[in-house]
């Protein structure tokens, strides 16, 4: 075992919970095994840095405390020209936010990543780009989509997020990069359940192009290496393509219904996102790196196979909901044996 | 079943042996590795929409009334009690227990409504049931999940005590004393325990409670990052209306507050998924101030701006620290 304590606190400046070689439920196996009193643990946490040093808790809520600060002053700028929209004239409102994205900018120049100064302005650079896109369609009116706006942010703020090489900020961007795709493919923001059973207004082609963006950038996350430098990252991509997918295949599920039968879009869909779970299953075990992947490819086909079959709920009465409940239990239970199984071969390699 | 390395473990036990911590002669422990929280998280939500599934077979099949439904929840508790214990280190029947649990607690929860016709008593009873699975069930993730569960029994129950039937039009019918008395009776024993748990962790792990008390810990912190609103000043009669009250402002507040307590426990537990609940939690709150229309745009663009240079400030002082004890 690695003792964790780090003797040097500069160290610590980057505060981690990943030197947690031991996890809490398996000391506690460790402590009922060995019967180790108050002593034995304390001694067992000493050894493998189970608590954090006085140094690192202090880096956590510096580095807490100013990222939160950066993000209330982003939410403070943008919410201080909504409330002076009136009063303000059209140059002063442009003059006050592009001095904000120019300053934060600057500040990112004087104090560069990888320091925690630079990154934080350069999140609010992007943040406050995104304030003049939007105060830009509203003042001149362009008549543009409101996706057009995020789409041309996230664009356009790609600069400040390939200087940052930080997970929050590539984070926040896929955040920006979801709402315009989810914004094309037809959510609306006055209900989500609404629009996700409203399967006329939707079009499956746009749901297939969320799938395949978020795909991409999984694939751009995982392999090139240093771009979001966080793994948390590449897996916010990759659960919003399975979202997608979900969202496209619960839809094609359902798309027959009434109708009576399924329409080829709705057969394509439903075979896209077979595709796409193989092929993902496929890349996870040729990789043999994290079992994540693997476990969106289980939670989305117990959910769509748990969709399909509720769809038989109307005629099967109670043996259809015996039969979901039975699936339900022996699907999620192979799964999860699987994926403890793939995990330990894995950490062996 | 995956293990934590064996040199890893024998390194540990030796450290503590030569220390006359542990004894020399036990064999050595084959320890499980922790589950990860996605892989939890979706035996968490099979088992749910299989008990759902399986309550409403029950109802269908058996068709019982008000004490039946009490009845049979109770024995399906037991039916996962003999299936948890039974077969130790098998999650297909785990998972079972799971169903059976939920769909008990379900059954349970519809009868003694319907028995009593008293949401309050609903909310007690289903409050007791909770710690009851918490301190006897044999599964981690059973006892997790009741702790979590008996926290927002808690909460519902108190408020229902207190606001009785203002539950749903608070900010009509409530005033800020009263909400505030809720507040504190439902969140500061939580908070207390919490407090005391991460503190005292070492005691309770050197006792036969440290399951009890590690589920406590994780379903507690869930509650508390995510649970404010069951204490906060609702409206659903007009909706969000223009004429809100100026403390408003505070709901949101204690939340981010509470949010940022269980962030610092997560990190001292060293749990990543707890931190990541516990920044959902503050981000949910602090979005909610975007919705008290009660409060100019002006004044809350003051009140974020001058909150985020003192936290930015006070960040920088404290990182100055940190590098002036570095040794050179």
């Amino acid at each position: 075992l690695r003792n964790t304590n780090r003797k040097n606190p500069r160290r610590a400046l980057v505060p981690t919970i990943k030197s947690a070689h031991v996890k809490r439920s398996e000391l506690d196996a460790f402590a009922k095994h060995y019967n180790l009193g108050t002593e034995g643990v304390e001694a067992a946490f000493a050894f493998v840095g189970a608590r954090p040093s006085r140094a690192e808790v202090q880096s956590f809520v510096a580095r807490s405390l100013t990222i939160a600060g950066a993000l209330l002053i982003a939410a403070g700028v943008v919410f201080f020209v909504a409330a002076n929209w009136q009063a303000m004239g059209i140059y002063g409102r442009f003059v006050l936010v592009e001095v904000f994205v120019l300053l934060t900018a600057a500040l990112a120049i004087r104090k560069p990543p990888p320091r925690i100064v630079g990154r934080a302005a350069l999140l609010l650079a992007f943040i406050g780009s995104g304030a003049l896109f939007a105060l830009f369609g509203q003042t001149y009116q362009t008549g543009a989509d409101l996706y057009e706006l995020f789409v041309t942010w996230a664009l356009l703020g790609l600069p400040f997020a390939f200087a940052a090489s930080w997970g929050p900020l590539w984070g926040v961007w896929l955040l920006v990069v979801n709402t315009a795709l989810g914004l094309i493919a037809g959510f609306r923001p006055d209900g989500l359940l609404g629009t996700f059973f409203s399967s006329g207004e939707l079009v499956h082609s746009e749901l297939v192009l969320c799938i395949l963006a978020n795909l991409a950038l999984w694939a751009v996350f995982t392999n090139l290496t240093g771009v979001a430098n966080a793994r948390w990252v590449s897996r916010l991509a990759l659960t919003a393509a399975f979202g997608f997918a979900c969202w496209a295949g619960v839809l094609a599920t359902f798309g027959g219904m009434g109708a009576g039968d399924f329409s080829l879009a709705d057969l394509l869909v439903l075979a896209l996102v077979v595709g796409l779970c193989v092929g993902v299953a496929r890349h996870a075990l040729l990789l043999k790196a994290d079992i994540y992947p693997l476990s969106l490819v289980a939670g989305t086909t117990i959910l769509l196979v748990t969709t399909g079959l509720g769809r038989m709920l109307v005629e099967g009465g109670l043996l259809t909901l015996a039969l979901l409940a039975a699936w339900l239990v022996v699907s999620s239970t192979i799964a999860a044996r699987r994926l403890m199984e793939y995990s330990a071969e894995w950490r062996l390699e | 079943m995956t293990r934590v390395a064996p040199e890893k473990v024998a390194a540990l036990h030796a450290m503590l042996v030569e220390r006359k911590l542990a004894n020399a002669d036990a064999p050595p422990a084959e320890l499980a590795r922790e589950r990860p929280w996605f892989v939890s998280l979706l035996l968490g939500a099979a088992g749910w929409l299989a008990g759902l599934f399986a309550l409403v077979l029950l109802a269908g099949m058996l068709e019982p009334q008000e004490k039946g439904f009490i009845i049979y929840g109770l024995l399906l508790q037991v039916a996962a009690f003999f299936l948890y214990s039974a077969a130790t280190d098998s999650p297909f029947f785990d998972q079972l227990a799971l169903m059976a649990s939920i769909a008990g607690q379900l059954s349970f929860a519809f009868g003694v409504g319907d028995a009593t016709d008293s949401p309050t008593a609903t909310g007690a009873s289903l409050l007791v049931l909770q710690v009851l699975i918490l301190l006897v069930m044999p599964s981690q993730l059973a006892r997790t999940l009741a702790a979590l569960f008996a926290a927002v029994a808690w909460a519902v129950t108190l408020r229902l005590a207190i606001l009785g039937e203002s539950m749903f039009s608070s900010r009509a019918t409530v005033g800020l004393g009263t909400m505030l008395v809720l507040w504190f009776v439902v969140w500061l024993p939580v908070i207390v325990l919490l407090y005391t748990l991460v503190r005292r962790e070492t005691r309770w792990m050197a006792s036969a409670m440290r399951e009890r008390g590690r589920a406590t810990v994780i379903g507690l912190a869930i509650a508390a990052a995510l649970g404010q609103p069951l204490t906060a000043q609702w409206d659903y009669g007009g909706g969000l209306n223009a004429t809100a009250y100026a403390t408003d402002w505070l709901w949101p507040l204690l939340g981010v507050g509470v949010a940022a307590c269980v962030g610092y426990w997560a990190f001292q537990l060293r749990s990543r998924a707890l931190l990541g609940v516990a920044i959902v939690g503050a981000l949910g709150h602090l979005s909610h101030f975007y919705y008290l229309l009660g409060t100019t745009l002006l004044q809350k663009s003051f009140a974020m701006l001058l909150l985020g240079g003192l936290l930015i400030a006070l960040g920088r002082r404290l990182r100055k620290g940190v590098a002036a004890e570095a040794p050179p």
